[in-house]
């Protein structure tokens, strides 16, 4: 039998994490709120059904694009029972969303996780004190190391057991009001959570039943006249009270005022004067230790080892097997050369995933958020919308989809037209051979040079689209958590580099294997036949048809048209079809350049590539998150304009300064 | 009565009035364990005129709101 199981909880409790040791999947976790925005659906270990991972909420009642899923999945779709996670660090704020799910009155079982942070804040909870007060199985778990799963996981009840929903007294005027909806909107009596949803002005509650019966309306307004208060406010309050008297009854608190880690290493990180500069710093670091130190040797070793025996062995044995001329040119000059010269980059993307995972879990993300937060205001967004932004660094896709924990709804949509310009790290090939040959002493700093371009021009086109984008009375909401800083775990850092690294991989035995062939072969071919020489192929036609706009910004050749049309599939082909085109490896590639590009125009080169389009990949997600056609195709266009200009003004006015 | 925006760090308060901020702040503040009668402390505030760092001093919930917001919520000096 294939039972459905709901994962809830607040927002960063480790439902993620749990999801991941009872599915044996490995989703993206991270310490901020706001890492699931979507539900996930995970097959758990010994066939015991399916698990579904939903966003983490406060409260049903949604105030944001992935918080509606909870309450959309609760109302609409059947599923047999739920585990809750509670972090027991807060447990009285955690317990109000579990007054919210015992009243569905569902199968339910009860994971109690952080139980160590707990501790060291002096407080020590009675997993079985907690269970009976409650009425359901509470399992005291370790989330990230797995301690406790294995229990929880094997007493998910086979049969669905009755349930009877907690029933909160609201108070007499309130409960008169919850009998008045059940009886108009026609609701089954297990149907009341639903009435209390709608009291408490939960979005999707209001829009379902005052649809199904309009009359219900009246009844919320006389209560909310009765009480002389925001009824969200009066139930809150029932709720909060139950809470606390089951906290009351399984917990032992002991007085402790001492200093935590968190808040000395938040003196400093959040500090008014050097909270900025340190943001930036680690920003740097993070790129000289990608470019410099450790990634840039490791990619020299892996290119050594693809030129050489790689290529080498593969010569050999297409020689020994007799294959023909055209077959040896095509894996050698079209396959080797197009993905090896991306490949030889994945040392590099891998040191920089490990990074962003690193700071994701540590904690450090909702900082940024305070930091970032008057800059982002002054351009109309959010300083939330600046964790998408990092997120983007790495790849677009993910960034545009985290997009969806920032609250207003015109933000969440400058946040997504602006995250391709984060340069994420498909863009790394193209700086690391650009920026190696021309700038070889000062990479990172060249590098980092065209992330901040990045995000400056981002938030002018933020500036931009909050202007256009600009509602009657759109207020922007901003609240963070701010969670105690933890010491990633090894484990966990090392699935979720590979996690985002592996698609990495993926793509370079996809669409740039494809795309290495077919431009193989464009190049191969021309009007005049085959094996013509290549200024006469058609991927030379290609390539001039727009090299001659080409020419204001520095490098007006057709093979640097060419290789921009072909980035459009994955930034990283840009590389694959030069190492293509001068049918050399990656580490002669940078030669070869030279006498194609001056150190300004290659500056204008990688700048033109970091704004110019989003990758096929990043369209199709943003076509998904904005939902209109149009703002689609001017998301995805107007950066074409956006590099142009840029360049123009990099090649023009570098050129009238002397540089060259 | 004064507004949590007026309050020196480290000050022990209690928040008295949530009813003149924006409706899904009060929303999201009240699922956070924040309400009127809950003990706060402003914990950091960031420089130009950034968030505060506030502390519900019962559990320890920390969150990061506006200055413009904390100026419209009501705290009252034991």
């Amino acid at each position: 039998m294939t039972q459905k199981i709901a994962l809830l909880g607040n927002p960063n409790t480790g439902k993620t994490s749990l999801f991941n040791r009872l599915t044996g999947s490995y989703a993206h976790v991270g310490n901020w709120s706001g890492v699931t925005v979507d539900k996930k659906v995970g097959k758990l270990h010994g066939n015991r059904g399916q698990l579904i991972d939903l966003p983490g909420v406060y409260d049903l009642d949604p105030l944001s694009a992935d918080e509606a899923v909870v309450a959309r999945f609760l109302m609409e779709e059947s599923f047999d029972g739920m585990i809750n996670i509670i972090d027991a660090s807060q447990l009285e704020r955690n317990l109000q969303l579990t007054a919210q799910l015992l009243e569905i009155g569902k199968p339910i079982q009860i994971g109690l996780n952080m139980m160590d942070v707990a501790r060291t804040r002096g407080t020590t909870i009675d997993a079985e004190a907690l269970a009976k007060e409650l009425g359901v199985d509470v399992f005291p778990i370790v989330a990230r190391t797995g301690d406790g799963c294995e229990v929880l996981l094997s007493s998910i009840p086979e049969a669905a057991k009755k349930y009877t929903p907690l029933r909160i007294d609201y108070g007499q005027k309130t409960e008169q009001a919850i009998t008045a909806i059940i009886e108009i909107a026609d609701l089954q009596e297990q149907e009341r959570w639903m009435a209390v949803q709608y009291l408490a002005g939960n979005r999707v509650f209001v829009e379902y039943l005052e649809k199904k019966s309009p009359r219900i309306i009246e009844v919320r307004k006389e209560l909310e006249r009765q009480l002389g208060r925001f009824i969200h406010a009066h139930i809150t309050e029932c709720r909060r009270n139950w809470a606390v008297a089951i906290r009351a009854g399984s917990v032992v608190e002991e007085k402790s005022d001492r200093k935590t880690w968190t808040d000395r290493i938040d003196a400093v990180v959040t500090h008014p004067i050097l909270g900025l500069p340190i943001f930036f710093a680690v920003l740097y670091v993070l790129f000289h230790v990608t470019f410099n130190w450790i990634g840039a040797p490791l990619s020299d070793l892996l290119g050594a080892f693809i030129e050489g025996p790689i290529s080498t062995g593969v010569v050999f044995v297409l020689t020994q097997l007799g294959a023909s001329g055209f077959i040896q040119d095509l894996l050698i000059d079209g396959v080797i050369a197009g993905v090896g010269g991306v490949l030889v980059f994945v040392p590099q993307i891998f040191v920089l995933f490990f990074f962003i995972s690193f700071l994701e879990d540590s904690g450090y993300m909702a900082r940024v958020a305070i930091v970032m937060d008057r800059f982002m205001q002054m351009v109309g967004l959010n300083g939330k919308s600046f964790i998408p932004m990092i997120i983007g660094f790495g790849c677009n896709v993910p960034g545009i989809m985290a997009a969806r924990s920032v609250e207003e709804e015109r933000e969440r949509l400058v946040t997504i037209f602006i995250s391709p310009f984060m340069s994420c790290s498909a863009r790394l090939p193209i700086y690391a051979v650009f920026a190696g040959s021309f700038f070889a002493s000062n990479q990172a700093m060249i590098v980092l040079s065209l992330y901040i371009l990045g995000i400056v021009l981002a938030l002018l086109a933020a500036k931009v689209f909050s202007k256009v984008l600009a509602a009657e009375e759109a207020t922007s909401l901003f609240l963070v958590e701010q969670p105690p800083y933890r010491v990633p775990q090894g484990l966990t850092l090392w699935r979720s580099t590979w996690q985002k690294g592996k698609g990495f991989v993926r793509k370079a035995g996809t669409f740039i294997f494809g795309g290495s062939v077919v431009i193989w072969l464009l190049a191969y071919t021309g009007p005049g036949g085959f094996n013509v020489n290549m200024n006469d192929s058609f991927l030379a036609m290609i390539g001039g048809l727009i090299a001659m706009l080409l020419i204001p910004l520095g490098f007006g050749t057709w093979q640097a048209g060419a290789a921009l049309i072909t980035g459009f599939l994955a930034k990283e082909v840009v590389v694959s079809t030069m190492a293509i085109i001068y049918a050399v490896n990656e580490s002669e590639l940078g030669r070869q350049l030279a006498g194609q590009f001056t150190p300004l125009s290659a500056y204008s080169f990688m700048a033109f590539v970091l704004l110019y389009v989003p990758c096929l990949a990043t369209v199709a997600v943003i076509r998904r998150e904005v939902g209109s056609a149009k703002w689609t195709w001017i998301a995805s266009l107007y950066g074409l304009f956006v590099a142009y200009g840029i360049s123009f003004l990099i090649y023009q006015t570098g050129h009238a300064l002397g540089f060259s | 009565m004064t507004d949590l925006a007026m309050i020196p760090i480290g000050k022990p308060v209690v928040m008295t009035d949530l009813n003149k901020i924006e409706d899904r702040l009060r929303r999201r503040l009240l699922a956070l364990g924040f309400y009127e009668g809950c003990p706060v402390v402003v914990r950091r505030r960031a420089s130009f005129q950034g968030p505060l760092t506030i502390e519900q001093r019962d559990h320890h919930q920390m969150i990061a709101i506006r200055k413009s917001d904390a100026k419209n919520i009501g705290v009252f000096l034991p």
